[in-house]
């Protein structure tokens, strides 16, 4: 069957009936797309010979819908319409129609051939068309897709909102998701003159194992996201679905209604960060319309600044990964800067990497969520007590100074744990660091030829050379050694052990010095942390020394009356 | 007398974020509906089937899917009865098509958000707003005149056989522009040929070169 698009009045001598004429309706169809009636109008062709085109099919013939129609054809599922050589004609010379639209370059591709109606008959058309049949070409589709000019359509307000669609597509194809979930992507796929093109450029893999779905590791994952309905909510409800019924992760999503301004969008989502209390953030960068404003800055675009409250007002240890369409340097520059903990980059070519990469991105940073989150709150809760305990003021007013950055610098070693083991040694020694700053305070420890804790007990008296009279004494018939109260011993230096373990006896009412973990964490000071290439230091060692600064840095463990007796000060 | 046209957008960043270039303030002749209490009030108004608050205006240009299918069907025939010219814009169009609905003198464009908020926006408004090509295909309109012309021209072209003759005012439907451009040289009496037809044609193609160059 040769059909033969007319929707212009021409006078046509069809007797023998060669030509099957038709008339694509434009008209009264204003409620569907030009892409939506051609792909409509070809998936009901199905014995075609050849497809004879108009230019145009309005009376607005530059809008080249003749020449859209072409390529719909060549990318049609069915092989016969595909396959079929295609007779463009029209009045206008054939240089200036390559001339007047990108689309036109489907003029030089095989199989399609073009009438100069002021040259050409129908007559002629007929017996070229005839010729070109019975040679039967076979189309290589790749000649085709090389020479076409397909744009994506321009409604796409940046090209990566047109790359999120497309990844979500593939990805959500790749893990296997039903189709009837991302409906929009789906009909864009069926219609779209651009989707279609995308996809015979990137044809779909097969489906990753679903067996490897199963992340490691177990938290709260949040999604917030402007496209979270249009599909990404149910490709991580997939993803994750594994993990979902065995309670190893919780997910949820933030419905962001793209209409909204930029403030509900950042109150919101910080409502829900602190009511679900996520260990991840799957974050986009784009939230509203005032994102997509070419002169947007990154740092103002609502994602960043969702990244900067939950690191700077929330939880610095939820680890936020930043999705997005772009791959633009600054991006990753101005998010490492703001906090950013990880980059996932939607887009769908290289689809099943990208997956893994994903998932080995989830994975590690659940892990370091589980670890971070705590050794943050420990290390708010720690800073509030420098805050309200008075002794941190007074003669030693810098000290504050002091001590928080030095807790800053121990987590910011403790991120970068997975990186190298090392930087967990160098934390520790950081916050051994504040232990001895704070035994540096006069009314803790002051250390002279007389030391006193508190200023008012004597702890011990310089007697000679390496030799000092001591109201405690060493126990070290057992590991870990710890120090008793005992009246007139006598030991050779004032270390920071002597001083830690008469300030617990005395300041804190400790019955020896054997108390919250003392012992051990100097131990693991002395022959683990200062040894990184030997040893590496364990998270639970980690939280004993922060829950025991925490501990000793709270005022209202210091006792207000000492009760045991110093030595005699007389 | 120039046009007077109404824009109702429900989307009012994605508007700004789009154009490159001031809307005119409101006046007689122009009024811009970017979201808000008188975007509501408008679409109330619609629901309820009243189009009084339209009747100041020429050209309604409305966001497509800011009214459901049901009220878009009653805001065409209401263009229709009125002879108003509609134009639906919206991120989901993939091409831009004007047309004239069931014969009525009214236009319709269907255009791409971004496309209607282009250049071509700036241009219509500063024209007298009778040309709905301006905000279709900018500056290139000229071109869609005279490529439609040829097809006319063709049309012709094929009722006539070699010999044959009619009378130039029998083709119909030639605007003063294009009897100008293109058939300076004939009267309403003049006998126009296949080969005229053919010259006419020609000339055409030439005049799209030169406007193309």
């Amino acid at each position: 069957m040769n059909i033969l698009i007319k929707n212009h009045d021409f006078k046509l001598d069809n007797k023998d009936n060669f030509f099957k004429v038709e008339k694509i309706s434009i008209k009264d169809n204003y409620e569907s797309d030009l892409d939506i009636i051609l792909s409509q109008f070809i998936s009901k062709q199905n014995e075609v010979s050849s497809f004879s085109i108009p230019i145009s099919l309005t009376d607005n013939p530059l809008d080249f819908s003749g020449l859209v129609l072409g390529h719909h054809i060549r990318l049609d599922k069915n092989e016969t319409v595909k396959n079929a050589p295609i007779a463009y004609y029209s009045p206008i010379d054939f240089e200036l129609i390559l001339k007047l639209s990108n689309l036109s370059n489907i003029l030089l591709t095989p199989n399609v051939h073009f009438f100069d109606l002021k040259k050409y008959s129908f007559e002629q058309i007929k017996e070229s068309l005839d010729k070109i049949i019975n040679e039967n070409k076979r189309l290589n589709i790749k000649d085709f897709l090389d020479r076409v000019d397909i744009r994506p359509p321009s409604n796409y307000e940046s090209h990566h909102s047109l790359d999120n669609e497309l990844a979500l597509f593939y990805w959500s194809k790749q893990i296997g998701c039903q189709e009837k979930n991302i409906p929009e992507v789906e009909d864009n796929l069926k219609y779209n003159l651009y989707f279609k093109y995308f996809l015979a450029l990137n044809p779909l893999g097969d489906s990753i194992n679903k067996a490897n779905f199963l992340l490691k590791g177990k938290g709260n994952i949040l999604l917030i996201d402007d496209e979270a309905s249009k599909g990404w909510k149910n490709f991580y409800h997939n993803l994750l679905k594994f993990n979902s019924q065995n309670n190893t992760i919780k997910f949820e999503s933030l419905d962001i209604d793209k209409n909204h301004n930029k403030y509900d969008i950042l109150t919101n989502s910080i409502n829900k960060v602190k009511e679900f209390d996520p260990d991840v953030v799957l974050l986009d960068l784009r939230l509203c319309d005032e994102d997509f404003r070419s002169e947007s800055k990154p740092n103002n675009l609502t994602g960043f600044q969702i990244l900067k409250e939950i690191k700077e007002k929330i939880n610095k240890g939820i680890q936020v990964i930043i999705t997005t369409a772009s791959d633009k340097v600054w991006n990753y520059e101005a998010l490492v800067n703001t906090g950013a903990d990880g980059y996932i980059i939607k887009k769908a070519d290289n689809v099943e990497n990208r997956i893994k990469n994903l998932i080995a991105t989830i994975e590690e940073a659940l892990n370091k969520a589980h670890f971070l989150k705590k050794v943050f709150i420990k290390i708010q809760n720690i800073k509030k007590c420098i805050e309200d305990n008075k002794v941190f003021d007074s003669e030693y007013k810098n000290l504050q100074n002091i001590l928080k950055p030095n807790l800053d610098i121990a987590y910011e070693l403790l991120t970068k744990k997975l990186q190298n083991p090392k930087y967990v040694n160098y934390a520790y020694l950081q916050l051994f660091i504040c232990i001895e700053e704070f035994l540096k305070i006069k009314e803790i420890f002051e250390f002279g030829d007389k030391c006193y804790v508190k200023n008012t007990i004597k702890v011990a008296e310089k007697i000679g050379e390496d030799k000092w009279k001591s109201i405690i004494k060493l126990e070290d018939k057992n590991k870990p050694s710890f120090w008793l109260y005992e009246e007139n011993e006598e030991v050779k230096n004032i270390g920071s052990d002597f001083r830690m373990s008469c300030v617990l006896i005395f300041l804190y009412g400790a019955e020896n010095s054997n108390f919250k973990n003392w012992p051990t964490i100097r131990d693991v000071r002395n022959n683990k942390a200062a040894h990184p290439k030997k040893s590496e230091i364990l998270d639970n060692e980690i939280f004993n020394i922060l829950e025991f600064i925490e501990f000793i840095f709270n005022k209202d463990n210091m006792l207000a009356v000492i009760n045991k007796n110093g030595l005699d000060d007389k | 007398m120039i046009k007077r046209f109404l824009i109702i957008e429900d989307r009012p960043e994605r508007q700004k974020n789009i154009l490159t270039f001031e809307l005119p303030k409101s006046s007689d002749s122009f009024k811009n509906i970017p979201g808000g209490i008188e975007f509501t009030a408008i679409k109330e108004s619609l629901e309820n089937k009243e189009f009084n608050m339209l009747n100041q205006f020429d050209i309604i240009a409305i966001h497509r899917s800011s009214i459901s299918v049901e009220l878009r069907n009653n805001l065409i025939d209401y263009c229709k009865e009125k002879n108003k010219d509609l134009v639906l814009f919206s991120g989901g169009i993939s091409s831009a098509l004007l047309q004239k609905l069931d014969n009525s003198k009214m236009q319709m464009l269907t255009i791409n958000v971004k496309d209607f908020y282009s250049e071509n926006l700036k241009h219509f408004l500063e024209s007298d707003r009778t040309n709905l090509m301006i905000l279709a295909f900018g500056k290139r309109w000229e071109i869609n005149v005279m490529m439609h012309l040829a097809v006319k021209i063709y049309n012709e072209f094929t009722s006539l056989e070699v010999g044959d003759e009619k009378e130039f005012q029998e083709i119909y439907g030639l605007t003063d522009w294009e009897i100008t451009k293109f058939f300076s040289e004939y009267s309403d009496s003049s006998r126009i040929t296949k080969d005229s037809l053919y010259n006419v044609l020609k000339k055409i193609n030439e005049e799209i070169k030169n406007f193309i160059l």
